[in-house]
């Protein structure tokens, strides 16, 4: 009975603490979210009542040419991060986690475009890869590879892997500090073990820190996921999302539809199909890691 | 006991966050008045000015009304006014853009004040203070629902210097401006420095070759009534840009070098020969490159059947426009006019000539104090004809977009100009009534 009514005052000492942070998810976070699939519902110009109007906007995005093409151009940038991202942070969490000097020192400076704004660094990018006038074009003159000069910005065959690119830059650092921290908690005794059994570092590394940091890896990768699907601040720095829609991802097309077009019905469906793609790829991606565990 | 205690102190901690705005306005006596504007920070004299005044206002008129300044840089305030709108929560007055596409849904929902109802109470402004055909772009069934502040015209700007050193003339015509793009070209210098990234600037400058075609003044007027874009005329002027592409008359990367700031930026370093400017340009150009150029007609093309040198592209740029909601709450009704009628008054259009805008209003200013790129424009462009460009006359959003997405993959060769044209329709066709 004792026990019993200990359990009962912590829960509830526990749904006090914790009822601010739920009253504030609510209004901030599912009340919104529900707003949003009532307005994909509907057929609304941000002025009015919305119209009811059942899947028309689902259909209509799905039909559509535009949505697939951008929805391509968000899963590049997921591959991209997938790709490049990740094992570019692993491989430099590693090379931190194998006590280099100063790891501290490297951990700040891979981590400091983390803080930078994105606009900020996509506006870089867009000067950096301005064929007229940036230097891109410039060092491949120098270095005897002007053969492969392009109009990055303006191609509509190369300008959406100029997009992603920064993307990738800016979050490998993100990566690697979440990877790192799984590194960190894996026995020294076992590494040491390892060594003294004849292990090299590249067995080390594939057998032994992958896969006890698996969990924090698979982390960097759902929080990857979900950074990509709702990627904007390049895109829009970078092109406005053009050529046409070349370069444009998921995020650029709802804020053009919504607050460019006036169409708040179909921008709050295609926000809802990035949050569900979103959950999809992640549970899709949770599935295939699981089992690979 | 103390752990219950410290949750309801974090809980009653929080309630300011959701009633925070609302505590202020209670307890307030003099009614509070939103005002949302995008002329602020200090990028230009024009923006400086112009907020000082908002400043002035709000201090000393502190015991009568509580002036609440929105400031939304740039067209982050289209962004802001539309989120607003769409909370119903309209500021009270706020600076806008004109045309179907932007005020059409606001009056049809009977959001704003027409300027006759405002006219009528106001003490000093009247609507015969502003010339008739500034209103052309806020009229809707025969009412005005925007007081014009500031208009522009876009000129062409050539690089006199650059043209001596390479022993070229101005070019009057097509042929001459191909060669003049031939020897600039050899020599690393962009032609005309127009770019296209969300239509800015590429729109312009397609319709300085449309206007001079057969039917492309006369067949785009009534684009908001008949949506019919495809004609010979815009299909020639799509042509002509395609062509210019391939002789390498524009910047390669026609979306990094899309824009004002770029377009000036090259010219100003002297590696592009002309730009199509507006007044708001000016300030952005360096003196000493100014100084060596000379405004211009854009060359005659071989098919022209209206001479570039009796035409120029112009407007209103931006609005004042007032939220009837707030007109009719009578705690703010009579703040709004003294307001309005403040920010209206012939002082701060003066300010607005004086900081290189061109006022809308009819105004007497001394010329010998104006910017003297301002005057040599209004000298250039005084008597010629003034055409809207086509952005302004489109009937909705979505055909707009369809607009400037295909002027930016025009000008970046990604459409042929046939595609252009018949992409551009499809947005029209998209929305037709």
């Amino acid at each position: 009975m004792g026990l019993k009514a200990m359990d009962r005052k912590r829960y509830v000492n526990a749904a006090l603490f914790t009822f601010p942070a739920f009253i504030l998810f609510t209004v901030l976070v599912i009340i919104p979210v529900f707003f949003s699939v009532f307005y994909s519902l509907t057929s609304w110009k941000g002025i009015g009542d919305p119209v009811l109007e059942g899947l028309d906007n689902y259909i209509t995005l799905f039909k559509s040419d535009t949505y697939w093409q951008i929805m391509m151009n968000t899963i590049r940038m997921l591959l991209a991060s997938f790709f490049f991202q990740v094992p570019m942070g692993i491989v430099l969490a590693y090379l931190l986690y194998r006590k280099t000097r100063c790891y501290k020192v490297f951990r700040f400076i891979y981590f400091l475009p983390v803080v930078i704004a994105p606009i900020a660094i996509g506006i870089i990018f867009s000067i950096l890869f301005n064929s007229d006038i940036g230097p891109i074009n410039k060092l491949l003159d120098v270095i005897h590879l002007g053969a492969l000069k392009r109009n990055w910005l303006s191609d509509v065959n190369v300008v959406v892997n100029i997009v992603v690119l920064p993307q990738v830059w800016q979050y490998v650092g993100y990566t690697l500090v979440i990877v790192f921290a799984g590194m960190q908690a894996i026995d020294d005794e076992i590494l040491e073990s390892a060594e003294i059994d004849g292990a090299n570092a590249l067995q080390m590394f594939f057998k032994i820190v992958i896969p006890m940091s698996w969990d924090s890896i698979v982390v960097a990768f759902v929080l990857i996921i979900s950074g990509s699907l709702k990627s904007f601040d390049y895109s829009w720095a970078m092109t406005k999302g053009g050529p046409g829609n070349a370069s444009a991802m998921l995020a650029v097309y709802m804020y053009k539809t919504a607050f460019v077009n006036n169409n708040f019905g179909r921008g709050s469906a295609i926000s809802m199909t990035i949050m569900l793609f979103s959950a999809l790829f992640t549970y899709v991606f949770k599935r295939i890691a699981n089992r690979n565990d | 006991m103390k752990k219950v205690f410290i949750a309801l102190l974090i809980a009653l901690a929080m309630v300011p966050l959701f009633a925070g705005g609302e505590a202020e306005s209670s307890s307030s006596s003099v009614p509070e008045l939103r005002f949302a504007y995008n002329w602020t920070g200090t990028a230009t004299s024009k923006d400086m000015e112009f907020e000082s005044r908002l400043f002035e206002y709000r201090d000393a008129h502190a015991d009568e009304v509580s002036l609440v300044l929105e400031p939304s840089p740039d067209m982050t305030l289209q962004d802001k006014i539309k989120v607003d709108l769409a909370a119903d929560d309209l500021p009270d007055v706020f600076l806008y853009w004109g045309g179907l596409s932007n005020i059409g849904d606001m009056v049809a929902y009977g959001k704003l004040v027409d300027v006759d109802t405002y006219c009528a109470e106001s003490q000093t402004l009247r609507k015969e203070d502003w010339p008739a055909s500034t209103f052309g772009d806020s009229t809707v069934d025969g009412k005005a629902y925007m007081f014009p502040i500031s208009t522009f015209k876009w000129f062409p700007l050539y690089n006199k210097a650059l043209f001596d050193q390479y022993g070229l003339e101005i070019p009057t015509t097509y042929e001459e401006l191909k060669e003049c793009a031939k020897v600039f070209s050899e020599n690393g210098i962009v032609t005309i420095g127009v770019g296209s990234l969300g239509g800015e600037y590429g729109h312009v400058y397609y319709n300085e070759i449309l206007y001079q075609l057969e039917g492309g003044v006369d067949e785009t007027r009534d684009l908001n009534v008949d949506y019919q874009f495809a004609s010979d005329a815009t299909l020639r002027a799509a042509e002509y840009v395609a062509e210019m592409k391939a002789l390498g008359m524009f910047p390669n990367d026609t979306i990094a070098q899309g824009g004002s700031s770029q377009a000036t930026a090259l010219y100003t370093q002297s590696k592009c020969a002309m730009i199509l400017c507006a007044p708001w340009l000016i300030d952005t150009i360096d003196q000493a490159v100014l100084d060596t150029s000379v405004i211009a007609p854009f060359p005659k093309l071989p098919d022209a059947v209206v001479d570039p040198a009796t035409f120029n592209q112009g407007s209103v740029s931006q609005g004042l426009c007032i939220s009837k909601d707030a007109w009719d709450d009578p705690a703010k009704h009579d703040e709004i006019i003294k307001f309005v009628d403040y920010i209206l008054s012939d002082e701060t259009f003066n300010i607005l000539a004086l900081t290189n805008d061109l006022p809308a209003k009819n105004i007497e200013v001394d010329e010998s104090q104006l910017n003297p790129w301002i005057a040599k424009s209004i000298e250039a462009t005084n008597g010629q004809e003034t055409y809207q460009p086509l952005w302004f006359l489109l009937p909705t959003t979505e055909a707009s977009t369809a607009y400037i997405d295909n002027i930016d993959m025009l000008f970046a060769g990604a459409v042929t100009p046939q595609q252009f044209v018949d992409n551009v329709q499809a947005g029209f066709d998209e929305n037709r009534p």
